[in-house]
């Protein structure tokens, strides 16, 4: 009886601590939704109050009606979609080769890939840049990559460089070197063949990882800033991330209209979040990842 | 089943990649493609800014339409990055990769770094049959040149002047309509205007940041006849005396708690536009914000000019157009910083945007239009300074700040901030003007 008591408390400490931290991660959430509905003058009124006084729904229309937002809308979905589609069935592929199957120089490239995961992005962002400028006969260019523009303000661009990811496939091999090798042998026994084995028996039992890598991939290309503001250039290839600049002034941010414009912009996010929470706890627990 | 399965990924990566290379050639094509048609060839000019809002974005794009209309076959795209760091990362990965824009609208402290690396063309030759150039204010020709070349026209300036809240001056037993007229009064004021409760000043009686302090900083040493570097000689000139005594001022009323602590780099924390000051030198803009938000306080704000010391000065920020030299249409590049410079266009930037006018013909009409605050911004615009032009300008501010942080926490004297500063900067030169 003392025992189960103990670890009664112990459940209800868990729970009290779990609920702090989930606030503490919400209270930034709460906060943007709430500021969305104030006016400014209340955002800058020397005194904070949590909830607006007046409730400003007309923030959303106001917010909405600044920019072309379907058209930003629209472009995050295309890269975002092409990218994890894209990348999915790369990182997957590639995780599986490096997990099952032995090909010569396998532990060097492997570890090659994991030197992709050390290096900072933002060391790689001019000379990808460049490479993506003087694609081979891309944009106007000439097979030696010159006198166009490559694939600069495109959604090729936006794409290319994003579709694998050391990241991704580490993620992949991860979890596929969990499946016991009678698995292949038995394969191979019925005569499949290596490309079979993966996508009849590999892929259908990895709904876990793949969901977890989906997840990541559509966070960061729809949430990516840097690399659509390096490039692109015109209105009509902005992103709903760069859609968020026109709140900003060179010496004043509309904290209303651009909490408003980012709480729609996260919605997409939210519901996908949702979705594949339960695949997504799964990938975390089967592949080792911890925060 | 799972053949069904894989045919659907394998027709979705299929379709990723016919819409990926669709997106790719419209995207190209949108952006400096020259066509034919049954007029000729379209040129394109690409002209990017500075800046995201929505107002000046309508501006530009009505500035490009005329442009446009009135010159058939040529085209302008226009496009934005928010200033600071996201404009320096687009620009550097434009330059390394050819890319740049032919004409940009950029800041003062861009000048001596990206003209010294020859990535802004000299406007010299291009601007020197240029009716409008002899009408441009002198200092502001003189803000865009660098090494004796011209490379940057400047034609949004954003002044400090002298702002202050009537409402509060009544309140405290102050003639609402006299500023202080010396720094002696400034202080004075401020005492008798802060707010406090117990220790912690809710309403401050002159706004100071705290961090990122250097353009308040800046406008008391000039005022006070001193020099923050020598350009020429790459010499610091702020431990001088001048600068010393500016320092211990202001590093007096901060320790007096006439502040309230706030980053001048960070908008929100920003005192008198956010009606947490009784008196400031702020740009324009916080005079409209402020009663745009709090429409009880039209006509409770006064304007004027800095106040007077050895010199008359203040802090001025530039916005100017630069041509980049590797820009393959720079006759057609100059033409469009000429229509921007335009004595009508220049009206029309005041109506639209209220930036203040840099060509001396408009002054009178520019003073007469609002004379209760274009008069102080237009004498602030002559006789202001901005950042220093120096390559490492960055560097510069970003060395006083800190010093100027420890004298106003009270760590070190003003003096020892200041010969600090001068130390680090010193030791610091030899790298920063060999980049």
């Amino acid at each position: 009886m003392g025992k189960l008591s103990s670890r009664n408390m112990g459940l209800v400490v868990m729970s009290v601590v779990l609920l702090a931290v989930s606030l503490v991660m919400l209270a930034p959430f709460l906060i943007m939704v709430l500021t969305s509905f104030k006016t400014m003058g209340e955002i800058q009124s020397p005194t904070f109050s949590l909830f607006p006084k007046v409730w400003h729904f007309d923030n959303y229309a106001e917010a909405l009606s600044r920019g072309d937002w379907l058209k930003y809308f629209y472009n995050s979905f295309v890269v975002t979609i092409i990218t994890v589609v894209v990348s999915l069935v790369l990182n997957s592929m590639a995780g599986y080769s490096f997990a099952r199957l032995k090909f010569p120089g396998r532990d060097i490239l492997f570890f090659s890939v994991l030197i992709g995961i050390m290096v900072p992005a933002q060391t790689t962002m001019i000379p990808t840049f460049l490479m993506m400028k003087q694609f081979p006969l891309a944009g106007g260019n000439n097979l030696f990559g010159q006198d166009g523009i490559g694939f600069i303000n495109s959604y090729t661009g936006l794409i290319l460089p994003f579709i694998a990811g050391s990241f991704g496939i580490f993620l992949c091999r991860q979890f596929f070197l969990n499946f016991p090798r009678a698995l292949d042998e038995a394969s191979q026994i019925d005569g499949a063949s290596k490309f079979r084995v993966f996508y009849q028996i590999y892929l259908p039992l990895s709904k876990p990882i793949l969901a977890t890598l989906a997840i990541f991939k559509t966070t960061s290309a729809w949430n990516d800033y840097m690399w659509p503001l390096i490039m692109t250039n015109t209105e009509g290839m902005r992103t709903v991330q760069l859609g968020l600049t026109i709140f900003r002034g060179e010496t004043n941010v509309e904290w209303n209209l651009l909490m408003a414009a980012t709480t729609l912009v996260v919605l997409p996010l939210v519901v996908l979040f949702l979705a594949a929470q339960k695949y997504f706890v799964q990938g975390i627990v089967t592949t080792g990842l911890k925060a | 089943m799972k053949k069904k399965w894989l045919a659907t990924v394998l027709v979705t990566v299929l379709a990723a990649s016919v819409l990926s290379a669709c997106g790719g050639s419209s995207g190209t094509e949108q952006l400096n493609k020259k066509k034919a048609d049954g007029s000729g060839e379209t040129t394109t000019l690409t002209f990017w800014r500075a800046g995201t809002d929505a107002q000046e974005n309508a501006y530009w794009k009505r500035v490009i339409s005329e442009f446009e209309a009135s010159h058939p076959g040529v085209k302008i795209e226009l496009s934005e990055a928010p200033f600071g760091n996201d404009m320096e990362t687009k620009l550097n990965a434009a330059y390394a990769s050819g890319t740049s824009p032919d004409v940009l609208s950029y800041t003062l402290a861009s000048v001596a770094q990206r003209a010294s690396l020859g990535q802004y063309e000299p406007l010299d030759g291009y601007l020197s049959t240029w009716d409008g150039r002899s009408d441009m204010m002198e200092n502001i020709l003189d803000t865009g040149t660098y090494n004796g070349s011209l490379y940057g026209v400047g034609f949004i300036p954003d002044p400090r002047v002298l702002l202050w809240r009537k409402d509060l001056f009544k309140e405290a037993g102050l003639d609402p309509e006299k500023p202080p007229g010396s720094w002696e009064e400034l202080a004075d004021y401020a005492r008798k205007l802060t707010k406090k409760d117990g220790n912690t000043t809710t309403l401050a009686g002159f706004a100071i940041p705290t961090a990122s302090a250097w353009t308040l900083w800046q406008s008391f040493v000039l005022q006070n006849g001193g020099q923050i570097i020598d350009e020429q000689t790459n010499t610091p000139l702020f431990d001088s005396p001048e600068a010393i005594e500016a320092t211990e001022y202001l590093a007096e009323l901060v320790l007096d708690g006439i502040t309230i602590p706030n980053n001048s780099d960070k908008s929100n924390e920003n005192l008198f536009p956010n009606g947490k000051a009784a008196i400031a030198y702020d740009s324009p803009a916080a005079y409209t914000n402020l009663q745009k938000e709090n429409p009880e306080l039209v006509g409770q704000i006064g304007v004027s000019g800095p106040i007077a010391r050895k010199e008359k000065a203040t802090f001025a920020g530039m916005r100017l157009l630069f041509m980049s030299s590797q820009s393959k249409n720079k006759e057609l590049a100059a033409e469009f910083i000429q229509h921007i410079m335009s004595k009508e266009e220049t009206w029309k930037r005041y109506t639209e945007l209220g930036t203040p006018v840099v060509l001396k013909s408009l002054e009178q009409d520019y003073i007469q239009d609002k004379p209760e605050i274009n008069q102080a911004i237009f004498d602030a615009v002559s006789y202001g300074k901005g950042a220093a032009k120096v390559t490492y300008a960055g560097k510069l501010s970003e060395i006083i700040s800190q010093n100027l942080e420890g004298a106003f926490y009270g760590k070190i004297s003003a003096e020892e901030a200041m010969k600090q500063g001068v130390e680090q900067l010193n030791r610091e030169l030899p790298n920063l003007i060999g980049k």
